[in-house]
């Protein structure tokens, strides 16, 4: 597909995934621009075979690497600048939860390296991160999709089959597995309150199976939604996920 | 020692007495032009510990969970499969045509995937 893009170009690929936990490095801006320009000169070096193009993109290092200290922002992009625009190949980035990146109070100025990247010549970027302002009014323009659309009817269809399995189980009830009106819409209604999340859904699912062996009605099992923080982060505040 | 030979290489001018040791380590790397060991310097330069620490922690969590498969040129995007393992084509048309046509097209620099803690981003981004 990118191919397709790409068309008779050579395409290069970077990938950089932001982890809260990760070195230091790893969580700032010039660990990203160090790791994506490190991915392109390789690809590049391995898919032409000589390295006259790098030569001429990093002509201030390639004398003695080490000579201009650490790489700077500012070199790191003039050669990511010369790499896109000179080169002439095409240039892929995948870059994940920018809401990791650090410092966590200085994520607009990682937004507005993203939106600098993105105009590049021959690149295309996809990025992923949390629905917050400083992303989403900065990304306004670009195109992009809310993954709990994407996956409500995965996760009613895995709803529905755990409680049915567990009325199944005890026998004495049979909402679920008749696919009553009250029952199909608690399976709609607990997907909608997961806004996509994996894991609030199977600590909900989990709690009402146990309330299902306990005998308790489908309007019983709706009471468990609304007694459920509605966001992760009130329930387990010092995680990451 | 009067002879140490490492290959097809022979050292003969390297002398050690008793029982000490020599280490003849990188050598073997003359034999790179000065353009590919400045090429190395540069990518070594680049490089920092941890580089990639999550990716390696994701590709764990991708193949003990996800089910979601990337196929390249084929005319889904992402499938399911279902318990008898056959594939669902169409439930992802909508993410299907708008990425695709996102990856194949000239004009948008950005795309951007978002959604709450734990809503499976960086399984996608991982399945890319």
């Amino acid at each position: 597909m990118l191919q397709a893009w790409a068309a008779d170009a050579v395409l290069l690929r970077a990938d950089h995934f932001f982890w809260i936990l990760g070195a230091p490095m790893q969580k700032s801006v010039e660990g990203l621009l160090r790791g994506i320009l490190r991915s392109v000169l390789l690809g590049l070096s391995q898919s032409i075979g000589n390295t006259d193009a790098i030569k001429h993109i990093c002509s201030s290092r390639w004398q003695s690497p080490t000579a201009n200290g650490m790489w700077s922002r500012q070199e790191l992009k003039q050669m990511l600048t010369r790499l896109s625009s000179e080169s002439g190949v095409k240039s892929f980035f995948l870059i994940d939860a920018l809401d990791e990146c650090e410092p966590q109070d200085r994520l607009n100025d990682l937004a507005n390296e993203i939106a600098w990247l993105s105009q590049l010549k021959n690149v295309k970027i996809c990025v992923s991160c949390r629905p917050w302002d400083v992303f989403t009014r900065k990304f306004e323009t670009s195109i992009s999709l809310r993954l709990d659309q994407l996956t409500r009817r995965d996760m009613e269809t895995y709803i529905g089959a755990r409680l049915t399995s567990t009325e199944e189980e005890k026998g004495w009830n049979t909402e679920f597995c008749n696919e009553t009106r009250a029952a199909k819409q608690l399976i709609q209604n607990i997907a909608r309150s997961a806004e996509g999340v994996f894991l609030w859904t199977e600590l909900v699912v989990t709690a009402m199976c146990s309330e299902i062996r306990k005998g308790s009605n489908v309007e019983r099992l709706s009471q468990i939604i609304s007694d459920f923080p509605s966001d992760l982060d009130e329930y387990f505040p010092s995680t990451h996920l | 020692m009067a002879l140490m030979s490492i290959g097809s290489r022979t050292y003969d001018n390297i002398r050690a007495r008793d029982n000490s040791r020599i280490h003849l380590g990188d050598v073997y790397n003359d034999n790179r032009s000065p353009e590919e060991r400045a090429l190395k310097a540069i990518l070594e330069s680049l490089s920092y510990p941890g580089m990639t620490d999550h990716r390696d922690a994701l590709a764990e969590a991708h193949e003990r969970t996800f089910d979601w498969t990337f196929l390249k040129g084929e005319t889904a995007f992402l499938v399911e499969r279902d318990q008898d393992g056959h594939e669902e084509w169409d439930r992802y048309d909508t993410v299907n045509m708008n990425f695709r046509s996102w990856l194949e097209q000239e004009n948008h620099g950005l795309f951007c995937v978002t959604g709450k803690p734990g809503s499976g981003k960086s399984s996608f981004m991982y399945a890319v």
